[in-house]
């Protein structure tokens, strides 16, 4: 802010030392005799020598490019990128290397646990890699595609080969159909509920618009849901529609339950309201009013005003909407499983229960995926449909 | 409008006295439960306390909460000083991921690494809360006015006094809004703690799913409601008292 | 004494200033005047050190900057900026009393500065102490970041484009009085602008300054009437001229106050008798504020070669001459 210091250290390769560092103190890897064994947990310190010696060249490595202490005439440039790159993409090849020395002294039917230090350095990896090519957003390189493609390579390769003792690969393998049926039950739940809610968020959001007196009401109802826990919100519903299903056979037969699905989608869409109904109110608002005004001296009709200005400049925004809304949803079906409307939640609960941890990745992870790639591919999509003179803007 | 006003402040204290009375006395809360689920044989738990579900509750929020806050304030600061500016792109990317996450995950995943029971409850909310205060922070301090902040350091506040005369009391609003944020959050993921044993109202909504009783869901949901509009209007009347400065 | 010895500054591969020697008297209003990015503003920053310099040194009195602590060195300078930078979240008192605070004075002598400076830049204590500064208008901001910059009395002052953000009526009202207040005080100020007309009006020298380098260093007339190269020429105009008859004050070329009896004031006929021709108070007199447009015009109008200068009591304070009005100009033709 005030002083223009020079750079005296990367962070994010300060970060990965930390974690690869702190992952010398941690368990690296659980090996179970079965599914219900706790297990002899394996640290770093139980591996060969060559793997030691590798870990340390990393740590030395890091430690030589996190600061221009050591190399003082380099500068921060795409070389020093591509080498941090590389020290990167060398931490997940020692990981494959361990996972490999593991599993090949391993007796039959045993199953390999991945712990906190494995995932400290996957993380670091990630930094190194990926990480680094986003920190330096403004640069950009033509090698910025090869971290991904090499990261990607190296997990598949450890799959195939540690495939049959990963114990989350296991769960998968016994899970096949329920995991599928679950995964088309989570987006199920969410699309439709995301459905509801920009069905009725967008004529609220046009109201809020266009009615002050109604505005504060229609803010303040889905200000006040949004902070309703949504295990409470599930269930302050099961109570008033178990009691409707009971009362009306009719309903009952066409689905109508007072736990399941149908609860699950009304308090989600509840919940999914409130990013629908505020972007599309900003998007609309956000249009000033001396651009409107031109429009009309062009002599351009309400109609055309509305088509040629207004919904172009809005559109962005109000998507922007419905991108946060099926990402929170996202994560919000998770609980679903709670009251028993599935999803990907369910194997989460159920590992819980049944104190599985690759159980639990095996609903956690593929939900993070979801996320993410929702996340980047409608912020993708977003950017295409704003007018060019407005990109940047809304990042 | 006076009328209004005045009949809107009785039915809130009629609201809260029904609340307190609903949580510190058991055989009230009993009777009211009886009236609506009159078929239930259970209304109240034989065994969870709702007394001890509703501070359990209250401790695990505010715990780790507070905790996050003072972290975060921290993290925020540093990021935003000359020697810690470095590593706050780092820390807006990260923030921008976690912010992606799904509160519900966060607990999952600390399972593994803490076991069960109020650890991995309290780790998981401080870790997913740390970061809206955090980015908050952040944001607030660097909505201060350059000008502000040069001019004050120009006519000689070393930068210590600006931070805490200039930078804290002007992104103060700011700051606040997140710890409201991270708390509203915070309530809603500690009715979940239940699943990993972390105690909290939501054992009381979870063994109702269990055992199928409607009673003890409803009244779970109800006072966990309650719980979350509470602290939310408390962060709500705190943050109309601090004038907004930056506009 | 201010003493900048061959200061250069880079950013990366950018040198915003480029072997700088320049020597600013005490209590002299320095002007550097040039085009935005010119180096002028990171000059300023490098004396009350908000930025390290990469060689050369200043000094302030024969001490270098860089021995002195930064904090301590900024408490005895005063700053102005465009923005101002008023805390929001203090009263017009306590923004002006943030240095004497960290300086430790006692409250009772911080209150007495307090109402001295407000009264100093034309401010009404009672009125404007416990204003915020969201309640102040563009002008009146720009006065309390004044009274701010003055308040522990630091020899030198330092402003950067003050009165850029204000409209030009406010802007010509803050110049006065800033210049009112400069003769009382006598600091040694280094104000920052781009604004040639500014520069003429307030500055004894003016320092033009171009890609970081300094190209001249002068009196504002002989800036005007001796441009050093073609770039000067072309960042003053061709109306020069015009621009030091419009904006020269009678006060930089007036000869000073003259023995009581040399006039005889008539209060019932408003008139002043004066080197044997009677001035009318209303028409034939100037100010010491008066433009030398308007003091040629009055010479022009009477056929007078000698003016009386007087004060708002209608005392005469000095006189004006067509000479020095000609040498202003005549230096060209010399």
């Amino acid at each position: 802010m005030y002083l223009q210091e020079k750079t005296k250290y990367h962070s994010g390769t300060v970060l990965a030392l930390a974690l690869t560092v702190s992952a010398l103190f941690l368990p690296f890897i659980n090996i179970k005799k079965n599914r219900i064994d706790l297990g002899e947990v394996v640290k770093l310190n139980s591996f060969s020598g060559v793997i030691l010696l590798l870990y340390c060249v990393i740590i030395l490595l890091l430690i030589a490019t996190s600061t221009p202490l050591i190399f003082k005439n380099i500068r921060e440039n795409r070389g020093l990128l591509i080498i941090r790159q590389f020290i990167g993409l060398g931490i997940v090849a020692l990981l494959w290397l361990i996972v490999d020395e593991v599993s090949n002294g391993l007796q039959n039917k045993s199953i390999i646990t991945l712990e906190s230090g494995f995932y400290l350095n996957l993380l670091a990896g990630y930094f190194m890699t990926i990480g680094s090519v986003q920190i330096l957003k403004g640069k950009k390189t033509q090698l910025r595609f090869i971290p991904y493609f090499f990261l990607f390579l190296i997990i598949i390769l450890f799959i195939a080969i540690s495939g049959d003792r990963l114990g989350i690969v296991l769960e998968f393998v016994k899970e096949r159909g329920r995991f599928v049926k679950e995964l088309i039950i989570h987006l199920n739940i969410t699309f439709k509920s995301v459905f509801f809610a920009i069905l009725f968020g967008i004529p609220m959001g046009v109201i809020a618009w266009k009615n002050r007196i109604l505005n504060p009401y229609i803010f303040g109802f889905i200000n006040t849901l949004q902070t309703i826990p949504s295990l409470a919100l599930f269930g302050l519903l099961i109570a008033p529609l178990s009691y409707i299903s009971n009362k009306f056979p009719v309903l009952k037969s066409m689905g109508l339950k007072g736990i399941g699905e149908t609860p699950a989608l009304i308090a989600l869409t509840l919940y999914a309201l409130l990013p629908i109904v505020r972007n599309c109110y900003v998007g609309l608002g956000n249009v000033s009013f001396s651009v409107l005004e031109s429009g009309r001296g062009m002599g351009m009709n309400s109609l055309q005003r509305f088509k040629s200005i207004q919904l172009p400049l809005a559109l962005p925004i109000i998507f922007t909407g419905f991108k946060i809304a099926i990402i929170q949803t996202l994560g919000n079906t998770a609980i679903a499983a709670l009251i028993g409307a599935g999803g990907l939640g369910f194997f989460v609960f159920r590992g819980l229960e049944q104190i599985a941890p690759d159980l639990i990745l095996l609903g956690v992870i593929p939900i993070v995926l979801l996320v993410l790639i929702f996340d980047k591919s409608l912020t993708y999509l977003i950017k295409i449909l704003t007018p060019k003179g407005l990109r940047g803007n809304n990042d | 409008m006076q009328m209004n006003k005045k009949l809107k402040f009785m039915l809130l204290s009629l609201l809260i006295l029904f609340f307190v009375l609903f949580i510190f006395n058991q055989n009230l809360a009993e009777s009211f439960l009886r009236i609506i689920f009159s078929t239930t044989r259970n209304v109240i738990h034989p065994r969870l306390n709702i007394l001890n579900m509703f501070f359990e509750h209250i401790i695990l929020v505010s715990a780790s909460t507070l905790t996050a806050t003072l972290i975060g304030l921290l993290l925020g600061v540093f990021v935003t000083r000359d020697s810690g500016r470095n590593f706050l792109a780092l820390v807006e990317s990260i923030i921008s991921i976690m912010q992606t996450f799904p509160p519900a995950a966060v607990l999952a995943l600390s399972v593994p690494a803490l076991g069960y029971g109020f650890p991995p409850a309290f780790v998981a909310l401080f870790i997913y809360s740390i970061f809206p205060i955090v980015s908050n922070t952040i944001a607030g301090i660097n909505s201060v006015d350059k000008g502000i902040t040069e001019s004050s350091l120009a006519i000689g506040m070393s930068k210590t006094e600006i931070l805490f005369k200039v930078e804290l009391p002007l992104a103060l609003r700011v700051i606040i809004a997140g710890v409201r944020t991270t708390t509203t959050i915070n309530v809603g993921t500690a009715t979940i703690a239940a699943v990993v044993s972390g105690g909290g109202l939501g054992s009381l909504i979870i063994s109702g799913l269990i055992d199928n009783n409607t009673a003890y869901i409803f009244s779970g949901a109800l006072l966990t409601a309650f719980l979350a509009l509470v602290f939310d209007s408390c962060f709500s009347i705190l943050e109309s008292k601090i004038p907004d400065l930056n506009r | 004494m201010i003493k900048f010895n061959s200061v250069t500054k880079k950013y990366e591969d950018f040198i915003a200033v480029d072997n700088l020697n320049l020597e600013i008297k005490s209590g002299e209003l320095c002007v550097f005047l040039g085009p935005s990015g010119c180096g002028k503003s990171t000059t300023l920053r490098l004396l009350n050190r908000l930025l390290d310099l990469d060689s050369g040194n200043i000094t302030i009195d024969d001490v270098n900057i860089g021995d002195i602590d930064p904090v301590t060195l900024r408490r005895g300078i005063g700053y102005v900026i465009q923005s101002v930078g008023l805390l929001p979240h203090y009263t017009v008192k306590e923004n002006i009393s943030i240095v004497p605070k960290l300086l430790k004075w006692d409250a009772i002598k911080i209150a007495e500065r307090v109402d001295t400076l407000l009264d100093l830049v034309g401010l009404s204590p009672e009125i404007y102490k416990n204003k915020y500064p969201r309640e102040l208008s563009g002008g009146e901001a720009q006065r309390v970041g004044v009274a701010r910059a003055l308040a522990a009395d630091p020899p030198i002052l330092l402003m950067d484009e003050p009165f850029g953000a204000v409209d030009p009526l406010t802007r010509d009202v803050l110049q006065r009085e800033f210049l009112r207040i400069q003769k009382k005080l006598k600091k040694t100020v280094i104000f920052v602008t781009h604004d040639i007309e500014e520069a003429v009006k307030l500055g004894n020298k003016i320092a033009v300054l171009k890609d970081g380098k300094l190209i001249q260093y002068d009196t504002p007339d002989r800036i005007i009437t001796k441009p050093g190269n073609s770039f000067i020429e072309e960042f003053i105009g061709k109306d020069g001229s015009l621009k030091l008859l419009l904006y020269y004050y009678v006060e930089k070329i007036m000869k000073n106050r003259i023995p009581q009896e040399d006039w005889v004031y008539n209060s019932e006929s408003q008139t002043l008798l004066y080197n044997g021709f009677n001035f009318c108070l209303n028409n034939h007199c100037v100010y010491k504020d008066s433009s030398l447009k308007d003091t040629l015009a009055v010479m022009l109008k009477i056929e007078q070669r000698v003016l009386p200068v007087i004060d708002s009591d209608k005392k005469v304070i000095g006189e004006v001459y067509l000479e020095d009005i000609e040498r202003v100009f005549g230096n060209a033709n010399e």
